[in-house]
C-alpha cells in the first residue's frame, strides 16, 4: 500500500488510540507514542503498530500515536484505517479486520 | 427493543462519529461540550435497562447544569445512548462537576462524562477511574484483561440492577403519592377532602405508599431473575399487605397497588433486562401469579367480578394493563395533565370498587360524567370535577381501581416513555 498523504484515525476517548500516519520515502517506520499505560504496555503497542503496517506492506512512515488504553484489536483497527485514509482509499474493507 | 450485539468496528466508527458531532457543536457554539455515554463492558451496549439508567443520569446532569446548558443533542446507537450538552461554563469547572456526578453514586462508575474544550482537546480527570472488579486503576486491568470479560460484565450488571431496583421502587412510591395528592378527584381521598372514605386521609395514603418501597424492590428483583419463583412473589405481596395494614392501623389503602404495581414492576424489570414488551411480560406474571394464588381468600374485586362479570384489577393485569397505558398516553398527549389522564381512565374503566359500593348505577354515573367533562374546555374541567366529587361523596362511591391505574400510568410515563 502506498501512502499519499497524512491519514488519521481514532479518538481521545478512553480505550481508544489516535493514530496519525505520514508518508515517508525512506527511514523505515518511526513511531512517536504516548500512552496512559506507557510503562506497562508501551512496547506491545509499538509492536502491534509495526506489525500492522508490515501486513499492509508499508515500510516507511512516521506514526504519531496517542493511546488511552486501547486493546490490541483496537490499535490494529485504528492503524489500518489511518493507513487506508493516508492511501486515499475510501472503500476499505471493514470485514478484513 | 430487540437487543443487539455490537461489533468492534461499530464501536470504533461510532467514536469517530461522536468526535465529529462534538467538533460540529464546538464550532457552532464556541463553548465546551459535555459528552455523555455509558461505559458498558461486553458486546451488548444497549438494552432498555442501559437506556433507563442513562436517561435518569441525564436528568441529574440537566439538574446540575440547569440554565448553563445552551444546547443539547441526544442520540441512541447500537453502541449505546449518547448525549451532548453545550454548557456555558469553564471547561475546568465543567470537568470538576462532571467528575462529581460520576463519583457520587455506584452507577456513576458506568457513566462517561467527557469534557471537550473549545480547541477540541479532552479534559482528563485527575484521579484515574477504578476497575469494576478489583478497584485498582482501570486502564491496566482493562488493557491486560486481568479479570476476564465475564467478571467485568457481571460487576457492571450488578451495579445496573441495584440502581434500577432502588430507582424503580422510588418511582413507584412516588407515583402512588402523586396520585394521592392530585386534586380534585371524585370520591377519592385528595388534597381537599377524604372523598367517600371515612377511614383514611391523605396523610395515611402517603405513609402507606412509603411502606411499600421494599416490596417494590423485591418485585423488580423477581423480574430480573432468569427463573423467578412466583410463590415468593405471592408471599411478598401478602407480606406487603400486612406491612401496609400495620402502618395504616388496619385500613386497606393500597391493596390494588400492591397487586398492579407489583406485577408491572416484575414486567418492567424483565423488559429492562431482555427487551420485548413490559406489558406482555406483566400479563405473563399476572397469569402465573393467578395460578400460584388460586386458593387465595376473596377480595372485593373477586366478589364483584363474579356478580357483574366485570374486569377488575386482575383482568387489567392479565391483559397487560390497557387502562393504565391509556392513562399514560393521555399524560404524554396532554404534556402531563394528570386530571385529564384520570378522566380518560374513568371514562372506560370497569372499576370494581364502584361496582362494589354502588352497583352498575355508580359505574354508569362515573363513566358518563367522565365523558361529559372530557368534552368540556380544559379550563372548565376542574370545577366540574369538584362538583362530581361532591356527588360521589353523597352517593358514597369511590373509583379506587381508577386511582390504582392512574398511579400506574404516572409510573409508566416515567419509566418506559419510549413505549407510550
Amino acid at each position: 500500500m502506498k501512502l499519499m498523504k497524512t491519514g488519521t484515525a481514532g479518538t481521545m476517548e478512553s480505550n481508544d488510540i489516535m493514530v496519525t500516519l505520514e508518508p515517508k520515502e525512506t527511514g523505515g517506520v518511526q513511531i512517536a507514542l504516548s500512552s496512559s499505560v506507557m510503562q506497562q504496555f508501551g512496547r506491545q503497542i509499538e509492536a502491534v503498530i509495526r506489525q500492522t503496517l508490515t501486513e499492509l506492506g508499508i515500510a516507511h512512515a512516521s506514526v504519531d500515536a496517542v493511546d488511552k488504553g486501547a486493546l490490541d484489536c483496537t490499535v490494529r483497527a485504528r492503524v489500518r484505517t489511518a493507513a487506508y485514509r493516508a492511501a486515499d482509499q475510501q472503500n476499505y474493507d471493514w470485514g478484513a479486520m | 427493543m430487540i437487543i443487539q450485539k455490537t461489533t468492534l468496528e461499530e464501536v470504533l466508527r461510532n467514536r469517530e462519529k461522536r468526535m465529529h458531532a462534538q467538533q460540529d457543536l464546538i464550532q457552532r457554539y464556541q463553548r465546551p461540550i459535555l459528552s455523555c455515554t455509558m461505559n458498558i463492558p461486553g458486546d451488548v451496549k444497549r438494552t432498555p435497562l442501559i437506556d433507563f439508567v442513562f436517561r435518569q443520569k441525564m436528568g441529574e446532569v440537566r439538574c446540575e447544569f440547569g440554565g448553563e446548558i445552551i444546547a443539547e443533542k441526544r442520540q441512541c446507537e447500537v453502541t449505546g445512548p449518547e448525549a451532548f450538552f453545550v454548557v456555558d461554563a469553564s471547561p475546568t469547572d465543567l470537568k470538576e462537576r462532571a467528575v462529581t456526578i460520576e463519583s457520587q453514586s455506584r452507577v456513576g462508575r458506568l457513566l462517561d462524562l467527557d469534557v471537550i474544550d473549545t480547541d477540541g482537546t479532552k479534559r482528563s480527570r485527575m484521579q484515574p477511574r477504578s476497575c469494576l472488579v478489583c478497584g485498582g486503576p482501570v486502564t491496566i486491568c482493562s488493557r491486560s484483561r486481568a479479570h476476564g470479560l465475564a467478571a467485568v460484565k457481571s460487576a457492571a450488571w450488578d451495579i445496573l440492577t441495584a440502581y434500577a431496583e432502588a430507582q424503580l421502587a422510588d418511582l413507584a412510591v412516588d407515583a402512588l403519592k402523586r396520585e394521592a395528592v392530585l386534586t380534585p378527584k371524585p370520591g377519592l381521598v385528595d388534597g381537599n377532602n377524604n372523598g367517600a372514605h371515612r377511614d383514611m386521609d391523605l396523610g395515611l395514603l402517603l405513609s402507606s405508599a412509603d411502606s411499600l418501597r421494599l416490596y417494590f424492590q423485591f418485585c423488580v428483583d423477581v423480574g430480573f431473575r432468569e427463573a423467578p419463583d412466583i410463590s415468593k412473589l405471592v408471599n411478598a405481596g401478602l407480606e406487603a399487605e400486612k406491612t401496609m395494614l400495620s402502618r395504616t392501623g388496619g385500613v386497606n389503602t393500597h391493596k390494588g397497588a400492591v397487586y398492579a404495581m407489583g406485577l408491572f414492576l416484575c414486567g418492567v424489570a424483565k423488559y429492562f433486562k431482555q427487551g420485548g414488551d413490559p406489558f406482555a411480560h406483566s400479563a405473563f406474571f399476572a397469569a402465573v401469579q393467578a395460578e400460584a394464588s388460586a386458593g387465595e381468600r376473596s377480595s372485593h374485586g373477586r366478589i364483584v367480578q363474579a356478580k357483574y362479570l366485570a374486569g377488575g384489577a386482575r383482568e387489567e393485569a392479565m391483559n397487560g394493563f390497557p387502562t393504565a397505558r391509556k392513562g399514560a398516553a393521555a399524560l404524554t398527549e396532554s404534556q402531563g395533565d394528570e386530571l385529564y389522564a384520570l378522566l380518560k381512565i374513568l371514562e372506560g374503566i370497569r372499576d370494581t370498587n364502584l361496582l362494589y359500593r354502588g352497583g352498575m348505577d355508580a359505574l354508569d354515573y362515573v363513566q358518563a360524567q367522565a365523558r361529559r367533562i372530557l368534552a368540556m374546555d380544559p379550563e372548565r374541567r376542574k370545577d366540574a370535577l369538584l362538583e362530581m366529587d361532591q356527588e360521589c361523596i353523597r352517593l358514597n362511591i369511590s373509583p379506587g381501581g381508577a386511582a390504582d391505574m392512574l398511579a400506574l400510568a404516572l409510573f409508566i410515563e416515567r419509566t418506559v416513555p419510549e413505549l407510550i
